[in-house]
């Protein structure tokens, strides 16, 4: 491992020097540090230089979801990965909620398609559960207040066109067991609780509702408790579960609120 | 000599590679190609922006941060763009006015998006003059719509409101194909794309009270090119071009501060 990231340094320089050689695109990810972490960013090359934020993904579904029916209370759940796999239909059945997570995003990414996938929708209120991507680093190194900025654009962005804003804590993380353990080192939980602290902090500065998944999810030792999740990083059907009732809780507090 | 070492480079490169792949499977990126091989390059070379900070807020996070807020009654301007802001040496053509040049060469306007925050809002100016969109009609960052260019100046023009930042939306160039070297941009930027933006941003700023102003028809010829005397390479205006455009940005910017 550690010689592999060796290795891996010293073999950047060649590749820009043959590349400068031959003329021709050689393109060379920078190296996390981390091999899966590696392998996945080089999976998604083509996302970063032609979709930054994935707007294809949505954009059909987004086309019919346009038209919002008179008196419908749409929720738009804007997140990554564990929104994404979260199967709405199953948890709020009959809800006008909408599902826009995409796996792997952070927040620069979700800012690119917020127009198309949050504000053309027209929702009553947005819950955005955002930012374990940013600090693992599967977009590049971020400084916590790039996250901060993102969330403050997105949530600028939806009270100008009178969306009720919910913001959910970052989840907890465990590293109990081997396939969670590059997920875990990746997102140091210091970093976990000062955004969380943040976020909470600024929905009560701004009026918006926080949404503390954290306190629920998490064990003695602040990790994600080991039945909700089994990679350690994604809730488990249990996990959502937990989860639920309490964004549920937060949507029905956006509603009281002005739009 | 230099051939010899990019020789032994190669052989070098090519047993460590050998050696790397059989530890690890390898990643194997590919950049999707655009059809025009200059492109393609110039997009192989920005691998690491593209994946490691798309919005290159590293450019002028320094730079921000020496810069401090305005000093009272200073009516900050903030030029936000692409390469054609980049080069412009505000200096030389608004002597003496406080205006910061944030132009980044070859972007698009969703990486100003991400880095419109830092590099606007934070320097709290007065007035935005944003000049932005011929990147994303050459497909430096993919193929968009224009629906996706619109979407993303708009989400910086209602950013920049909800800040009582005042908005100066420009015109996008027109280009030439005079010269060899600007057939490429030429190409890349079809004149009906660059009309059909330029009435949808005029409009914008009509109906949203912010302030529309207009090189495109300041430097395009009868043709409906970019007059050959104003830019080398088809794309980038000259001193001559920048010269036609300066009042033009000057008058836009005064129109915003009233």
């Amino acid at each position: 491992m550690h010689l592999q990231q060796i290795q891996r340094s010293i073999l950047l320089p060649f590749f820009f020097s043959i590349s400068a050689c031959a003329q021709q695109p050689a393109p060379s990810i920078p190296s996390t540090g981390y091999p899966d972490l590696d392998q996945y960013r080089a999976s998604r090359i083509a996302i970063y230089t032609d979709d930054f934020g994935q707007l294809a993904r949505y954009r059909d579904a987004d086309k019919v979801a346009t038209a919002a029916v008179a008196g419908e209370k749409r929720v738009v759940f804007l997140g990554d990965s564990i929104t994404d796999y979260w199967k709405l239909e199953n948890y709020f059945p009959g809800k006008p909620y909408i599902n826009r997570g995409v796996d792997g995003q952070s927040t620069p990414e979700m800012l690119v398609r917020f127009r198309q996938d949050v504000i053309d929708l027209d929702p009553a209120v947005l819950v955005i559960l955002a930012g374990t991507n940013d600090i693992a680093g599967v977009t590049g190194r971020t400084r916590n207040e790039d996250l901060e900025a993102n969330y403050s654009s997105m949530a600028e962005l939806a009270r100008l066109h009178h969306i009720r804003v919910v913001f959910a804590s970052l989840l907890p993380i465990n590293n109990y067991t081997t396939e969670a353990k590059e997920s875990f080192a990746l997102r140091p939980g210091e970093r976990l609780q000062v955004i969380n602290g943040w976020l909470k902090n600024y929905c009560a500065k701004k009026g918006l509702v926080y949404l503390d998944y954290s306190s629920s999810l998490k064990d003695e030792k602040g990790m994600l408790r080991r039945e909700l999740s089994d990679d350690g990083l994604h809730p488990n059907h249990a996990g959502y579960k937990i989860m639920a009732p309490l964004a549920e809780k937060a949507i029905s507090k956006a509603l009281a609120s002005k739009p | 000599m230099k051939s010899l070492f990019c020789l032994k480079t190669a052989a070098l490169v090519l047993s460590v590679t050998l050696l790397a792949a059989a530890q690890q499977t390898a990643p194997a990126p590919a950049i999707p190609s655009t059809g025009f091989a200059g492109l393609d390059q110039y997009r192989a070379s920005r691998i690491a922006v593209f994946t490691d900070d798309f919005g290159q807020l590293a450019r002028y996070r320094a730079t921000n941060a020496t810069l401090g807020p305005p000093a009272a009654g200073e009516n900050r301007v903030d030029f936000f763009g692409d390469s054609i802001t980049d080069m412009w040496k505000l200096e030389d053509y608004f002597p003496g006015k406080p205006y910061v040049n944030r132009g980044i060469g070859g972007q698009t306007t969703p990486q100003m998006l991400v880095r419109f925050r830092q590099d606007v809002i934070d320097l709290q100016p007065r007035v935005v003059i944003i000049l932005a969109g011929t990147n994303d009609i050459a497909g430096n960052t993919g193929p968009m719509r224009n629906e996706d260019i619109e979407g993303n100046l708009a989400s910086m023009a209602e950013l920049a409101r909800v800040h009582g930042i005042h908005v100066v939306l420009c015109s996008i160039m027109p280009v030439h194909n005079y010269t060899e070297r600007a057939k490429d941009f030429f190409a890349q930027r079809p004149q009906s794309r660059i009309l059909a933006l330029n009435e949808w941003i005029k409009d914008y700023a009509a109906k949203n009270d912010l302030v529309y102003v207009d090189y495109f028809s300041a430097l395009v010829d009868d043709k409906g090119m970019m007059k050959k005397e104003l830019a080398d390479d088809g794309l980038h205006p000259n001193a001559a071009g920048y010269k036609m455009v300066a009042p033009l940005a000057e008058a836009g910017i005064e129109k915003a501060l009233k």
